[in-house]
């Protein structure tokens, strides 16, 4: 009998029912001669719901600004999106990424979803980490899974958080997976030792005292589901130090192959701005660091895929908070000098579907996990009927993304 | 805690620490040492010299990089070329942010960017122009800021940079030749800007007819095309330009085409209001949001006994006992916190990415001033807009870079001396390690000031 390890992932993972059957996964039929052992996949996680159409606005939908509202871009000429193509373009706040574009290092997928179809943070989490279609108490990730298929040991691999993602957890995690705690975990009570310092600064004083009402005031308008999401993550404005962790570990002589970071600070549910304001600001943090991610890894850069992934999209229009709430389907990056960027992969769907429900979200015109198929297949080598059968049980329905690799 | 006492200071202490923090990018660890013989003449020795940081050498120059793009245009590549310049200009950013942090002349350093911002040109509304905007500096302010207002004036004015973003290259004057035969404007948009913000400080650019004359005799100040003798610099184009006299500031200039201009923008130089607008500026820069008469008038003072030269505005600011009051009253920009930041850790980084990074995150992007007047330095700005956390979150972050033990007291003294509070001292006495001392430390009142 198979030994069930303990899952140090999150806690809300105890919370799930016991007693559940367990997906039993076979590791037998592996096939490892064909695994390529010099690329490198680093999967970025914007955990909490990344708005991907205020990152890359589709300007050149219809309804693109009857739809986005207050949150659609000023058009180039005026200052606002930079241009990808006649549909897509780049929120300027990102504009590092728009050299990557040019040199076809990134391509887009534009609506991606995974398997689930609600909105709480903690389900959709499930799916993208899990992989499966139905989720109830899963034992290990797909990406877990993956690295056995590739060889385990052979393929090392980091987490840059400061708990195991799930989408790393399962068999074996140990020794396949080093736990490198991004250098930023947060300092405990540090606000509220700095509000001690400010007591004699009015200025500063009542700033700090309103901003920590403001958060606070927003964590409580949080579900216990959107806080949830963020637990483990660290705010995308440190992803510079964590990328610098992870460049560290994928350079190494026999380092790892395969890195996840984890960022939060993606579930604007109010006053995200548009052009300018905290999701811009997150924008231009997410851009620096996957820049300085190429860069620090420009040796093996053309041996690289770099993808970033949310559990789900936003509502396509904003909300009376000026904020977007759960959605589904999202634009989707795809970086690395081993892709064929520069270009769209997979279609467009529109802003507007027939049924004005449906118009809420943006529907998915591709699996989440036809992305990481593409990867896993074409970049890291990993047979195709492993990556049907034992990465994405039961997904043979799904075909691999072409045209991305 | 037991037995703490709040050490003593010279007067040449606190002066010191006040030199470094209010005018430069604050003290790295034992630099202090270095000013505390004269910190007045520490400043002022700073001043001299022409030279171009190593990190900025051999980067084209605006009408280089001007000439690139019109060729690049004029056979159709003018989106790689500007896929290129963004890049280019990203480069820049961060070769500029490495020479601000390795300086050895910081106050200059300060100067340039003082006078940069007055003069602003900013790529916030056209990512192409973002190159040239990083030209600029090297090319119109730098040699300048210890001359004549007037050589930096006509620099600026003549810069490709400047004649794009204020759009005069294609203004074209009332009864000009050209503007006989078409349909283009005088555009006004530079003339106002000079009298507004670069020259005498009038609302609006003062009267109306005194807008139109001055736009009238830059009509015809223009870049070079592909095909005229200085491609993608700065070149009069006399079919631009308008003819007739133009009565302005009271005065009448005969037709004088070129000259008038530049006879203009000579005169505007002597105006005493200039000499106010421009102290006020400064005093605002470096010392206080709402400067006191004394202390404007102490800055204008170094400029008109000198004829309007900018290194004496300089000296007579460092000069006024007006700007070394003890109390911190302006609130540091991002840039200045995080150079100030990386000092005070003392953290040389390899590249000037990390620096500029920061300077993303916290919302001061080189060459992306938000508006014409250039970035604002009030505390209105910089605190109250969601910014603390977020300058909290950056400051606990680079702590983290601190991997050894340091004893808090002496650390922070050696750092800020006088200017840090017993309040901050008492709290970094019970740190819980040299992480959470330095995020402090950073965070601290004293730090967020200058």
């Amino acid at each position: 009998m198979k030994k069930q390890l303990p899952i140090t992932r999150r806690s809300f993972l105890s919370a799930t029912a016991a007693g559940m059957a367990v997906t039993a996964f076979p590791f037998g039929n592996l096939s490892l001669a064909k695994v390529n052992r010099d690329a490198r996949f680093i999967l970025v996680l914007a955990r909490g719901g990344m708005d991907g159409l205020a990152l890359f606005p589709p300007h050149g939908d219809p309804d693109y600004r009857k739809i986005r509202g207050r949150l659609a871009l000023p058009k180039e000429e005026d200052g606002g999106f930079l241009k990808l193509d006649r549909t897509f373009g780049l929120h300027p706040a990102a504009s590092q990424l728009l050299p990557f574009w040019k040199r076809k290092e990134m391509a887009i997928v534009p609506a991606a979803a995974n398997s689930y179809r609600g909105n709480a943070h903690r389900e959709a989490l499930l799916h993208l980490d899990s992989g499966l279609d139905a989720p109830s108490n899963p034992q290990s990730g797909w990406l877990n899974r993956a690295i056995n298929a590739m060889g385990g040991e052979a393929v090392p691999a980091v987490s840059i958080s400061d708990q195991l993602p799930l989408v790393l957890a399962g068999p074996d995690e140990k020794g396949l997976i080093q736990t490198v705690p991004a250098a930023t975990s947060s300092l405990p009570g540090f606000y509220q030792r700095v509000a001690l310092l400010y007591q004699d600064d009015p200025l500063l004083r009542t700033a700090l005292a309103q901003e920590m009402g403001q958060q606070q005031n927003r964590q409580s308008g949080l579900t216990e589901d959107d806080q949830a999401a963020d637990a483990g993550a660290r705010p995308v404005s440190e992803l510079s130090v964590m990328v610098r962790t992870a460049a560290k570990a994928l350079r190494a002589q026999d380092g790892a192959r395969i890195a996840v970071i984890e960022t939060s600070g993606w579930d604007t549910h109010a006053a995200q701005g548009s052009l300018e304001g905290q999701l811009a600001r997150r924008f231009s943090s997410l851009a620096g660091g996957l820049e300085l991610l190429a860069s620090e890894m420009r040796d093996d850069w053309d041996k690289t895929v770099v993808v970033v992934a949310t559990e789900f999209g936003r509502t396509n229009s904003p909300n009376k908070d000026l904020g977007t709430d759960h959605g589904l389907a999202s634009p989707m990056m795809v970086l690395g000098g081993a892709i064929k960027g520069g270009k769209t992969v997979g279609a467009w769907p529109g802003l507007v579907s027939r049924t004005s429900e449906l118009s809420k979200a943006l529907q998915p015109s591709e699996d989440i996990r036809a992305v990481f198929k593409s990867v896993l297949v074409s970049h890291m080598g990993v047979e195709a009927a492993t990556v049907d059968k034992t990465v994405f049980p039961n997904s043979e329905k799904i075909k691999p993304l072409s045209g991305l690799l | 805690m037991i037995g703490f006492e709040y050490p003593e200071f010279t007067e040449e202490e606190i002066m010191a620490a006040i030199a470094a923090t209010r005018f430069g990018y604050g003290l790295k660890p034992g630099e202090a040492v270095q000013i505390v013989a004269d910190p007045k003449a520490w400043l002022t020795q700073q001043l001299q010299g022409q030279d171009i940081p190593p990190e900025l050498q051999k980067l084209p120059n605006g009408p280089t990089q001007q000439r690139n793009a019109m060729k690049a245009r004029a056979v159709g590549e003018g989106e790689k070329w500007a896929a290129e310049a963004r890049q280019q200009a990203l480069y820049e950013a961060a070769q500029h942010c490495l020479a601000t942090l390795k300086s050895p002349r910081p106050f200059r350093e300060r100067l340039v960017r003082f006078w940069t911002n007055h003069f602003t040109v900013s790529a916030a509304t056209n990512p192409e122009l973002a190159p040239l905007v990083a030209a600029f500096e090297r090319d119109a302010i730098r040699p300048y800021v210890n001359g004549p207002f007037r050589l930096m004036l006509m620099a600026v004015i003549q810069h490709p940079a400047m004649l794009i973003f204020l759009k005069n290259d294609r203004s074209v004057g009332e009864h000009s030749p050209l503007g006989l035969v078409s349909r283009r404007e005088l555009d006004t948009t530079m003339a106002q800007a000079i009298l507004e913000r670069f020259t005498l400080g009038r609302p609006g650019g003062g009267r109306k007819s005194d807008v139109i004359a001055l736009a009238n005799m830059l009509s015809g100040w223009s870049i070079g095309s592909l095909k005229s003798r200085n491609p993608g610099g700065f070149l009069y184009e006399p079919r631009y330009h308008a003819g007739n006299k133009k009565r302005f500031v009271e005065r009448i200039f005969p037709e004088a085409g070129m000259m008038e201009a530049e006879a203009a923008l000579d005169l505007l130089t002597h105006q005493p209001e200039t000499g106010y607008h421009l102290a006020r500026e400064m005093a605002k820069f470096f010392i206080t949001d709402t400067p006191s008469d004394a202390l404007v008038s102490d800055i204008v003072g170094g400029y008109a006994d000198s004829g309007g030269h900018l290194g004496h505005m300089a000296v007579g600011m460092i000069k006024s006992s007006e700007a070394w009051l003890p109390e911190q009253q302006k609130i540091k920009t991002a840039e200045d916190l995080v150079f100030s930041a990386y000092h005070a850790l003392d953290l040389r980084p390899e590249t000037g990415r990390p620096l500029l990074q920061a300077l993303q995150t916290l919302g001061q992007p080189p060459y992306h001033a938000p508006s014409e007047a250039g970035w604002p330095t009030e505390a209105s700005y910089w605190i109250g807009r969601e910014s603390i956390l977020e300058r909290l979150d950056w400051v606990s972050a680079l702590a983290k870079n601190v991997d050894h033990e340091i004893p808090p007291l002496s650390y922070a003294f050696s750092v800020m001396g006088p200017l840090l509070s017993e309040r901050t001292a008492r709290q970094l006495a019970i740190s819980s390690g040299p992480v959470e001392t330095a995020a402090l430390l950073l965070a601290s009142p004293e730090f967020q000031r200058r």
